[in-house]
C-alpha cells in the first residue's frame, strides 16, 4: 500500500513539472476596471493587467469593478461588479493537456469560455454556486449568485 | 417619542426589504446559469446540479436557475436579460486565445515560404492583446529517429521563438516545448515524409 501510494506521488510529481517549466501562476489578469482586488494568503491587493493568479486566490470587485483573466488551458473567464470568486483548484498539464478547474462564484457574475481542461474529461472543469454545482462541458456560458452567503457555506 | 422612532425604524424596514426584493428578481432565482453560442453559432453543454437534481444546459440561451426552495429548474431567458445582467462581466472577458499552425521545410529549422507569410499573424494578433503569453510547441513527421526529432522539435520551436524575440516579444513571456515526433499532426507509419507534421503550433493567449 504505501509503495503504491509513493509510487503514484512519484507519478504525480512527474505530471506537475511541465507546469513549473511554463508559464507562472495559473493565469494572468488581461483587463482590470475599478476596485479590484485579489486575495492571497489574507493579503489583498488591487488587481493589475499582467498580474499572475494563482491557486486559492480570491478575487473581488467593487461596484464600478471588473476583470477579465485568461488561464494556463486558454479557459478565458471575466466577472463583473460586486462579485466574489475563489480559484480553489487549478491543475494543468501543457503537454497532456489535462487538468482540473474547480472555482466558486460566491455573488456576482461570471462569463466563462472554456479551454483546454473542459475539453479534457467532462468532470473536470466545475464552476460552485452557494446552492448547486456546474458540470461543464464547454464552452460559452454565464453564471449569475444573487444570494447572501455565509463564510464558509456549502 | 418611543412610539414615533419605532414607527420610523418599522418603515425604514419595510422600505428596505421592498428594495432588496426588487434587486433579487426572484424570476431568475439565486443562482443562474445560462449557455450561450460560440462565434460558429455551436453550442457546448453544462451541467446544473443541486445535490438532487440536474439540469442539463445545451441549447443556445437555455438555462437554469436556483429557485428560493433551492431546486434546480429550467428557466426561460432572453438576450435582453444577458444584456441586463452580464453586460459588464462580458466587456472584460478577454480576447480568446489564438492558434497558429505554420510549417518546416524536411529536417530543418527554416519555415516554408507559405508559413513564414502566416506567421506575420502572430503578430498582429499580440498586438491586439492587453498582455500575451506565448506557446511554442515543436512537432516533426516521422522520418528518422525519434531521439533527433526530438532535437529537432526543440530547434524549430527555438528559432520560432529566436524571431519572436527579434522583433520585440519578450522572452520570459515565450513558453517553449518539443514534442518530436510523438504527437503528428497527420496520423503516419514510421519513416514517412509528411510536410503537415513538420510544424511547429503557436498558441497566443
Amino acid at each position: 500500500m504505501s509503495k503504491w501510494r509513493s509510487a503514484a506521488f512519484v507519478a504525480a510529481l512527474f505530471l506537475v513539472l511541465p507546469l513549473q517549466a511554463g508559464a507562472d501562476g495559473i493565469g494572468k489578469f488581461r483587463n482590470v476596471k475599478g476596485e479590484s482586488y485579489v486575495v492571497r494568503g489574507g493579503e489583498r491587493t488591487k488587481a493589475e493587467v499582467g498580474g499572475t493568479v494563482q491557486q486559492k486566490d480570491v478575487i473581488e470587485t467593487a461596484a464600478d469593478g471588473a476583470v477579465g483573466i485568461t488561464f494556463n488551458d486558454n479557459t478565458v473567464f471575466s466577472t463583473g461588479p460586486n462579485s466574489h470568486v475563489s480559484m480553489e483548484e487549478f491543475t494543468f498539464n501543457p503537454v497532456t493537456l489535462k487538468g482540473s478547474f474547480l472555482a466558486k462564484l460566491g455573488r456576482g457574475t461570471l462569463s466563462v469560455v472554456s479551454g483546454d481542461i473542459a475539453r479534457g474529461s467532462p468532470s473536470a472543469m466545475k464552476i460552485k454556486t452557494p446552492s448547486a454545482i456546474l458540470g461543464v462541458r464547454g464552452t460559452r456560458f454565464l453564471v449569475r449568485v444573487n444570494e447572501e452567503t455565509t463564510k464558509g457555506g456549502k | 417619542m418611543l412610539q414615533n422612532s419605532l414607527k420610523y425604524f418599522l418603515l425604514l424596514s419595510v422600505f428596505l426589504a421592498a428594495a432588496c426584493a426588487e434587486r433579487v428578481e426572484p424570476r431568475l432565482g439565486k443562482s443562474l446559469v445560462i449557455v450561450l453560442p460560440d462565434e460558429n453559432g455551436k453550442v457546448g453543454a453544462v451541467e446544473f446540479d443541486d445535490g438532487k437534481n440536474k439540469v442539463l444546459l445545451d441549447q443556445p440561451l437555455s438555462a437554469a436557475k436556483v429557485n428560493t426552495a433551492g431546486k434546480v429548474e429550467s428557466v426561460a431567458v432572453t438576450r435582453k436579460d444577458v444584456d441586463n445582467i452580464f453586460k459588464d462581466a462580458l466587456d472584460s472577458l478577454p480576447k480568446i486565445p489564438s492558434r497558429f499552425r505554420l510549417y518546416f521545410q524536411g529536417d530543418s529549422a527554416r519555415l516554408t515560404d507559405a508559413s513564414r507569410k502566416d506567421f506575420e499573424g502572430v503578430f498582429d494578433d499580440i498586438a491586439d492583446r492587453a498582455a500575451y503569453e506565448v506557446e511554442v510547441t515543436g512537432h516533426t513527421d516521422s522520418v528518422g529517429k525519434a531521439r533527433y526529432n526530438e532535437k529537432l522539435s526543440v530547434r524549430r520551436a527555438e528559432a520560432i521563438r529566436n524571431k519572436l524575440v527579434g522583433r520585440g516579444i519578450k522572452k520570459a513571456l515565450i513558453f517553449v516545448y518539443g514534442r518530436g515526433e510523438n504527437d503528428l499532426f497527420v496520423k503516419t507509419r514510421d519513416n514517412k515524409h509528411e510536410a503537415r507534421n513538420r510544424r511547429v503550433e503557436i498558441m497566443v493567449r
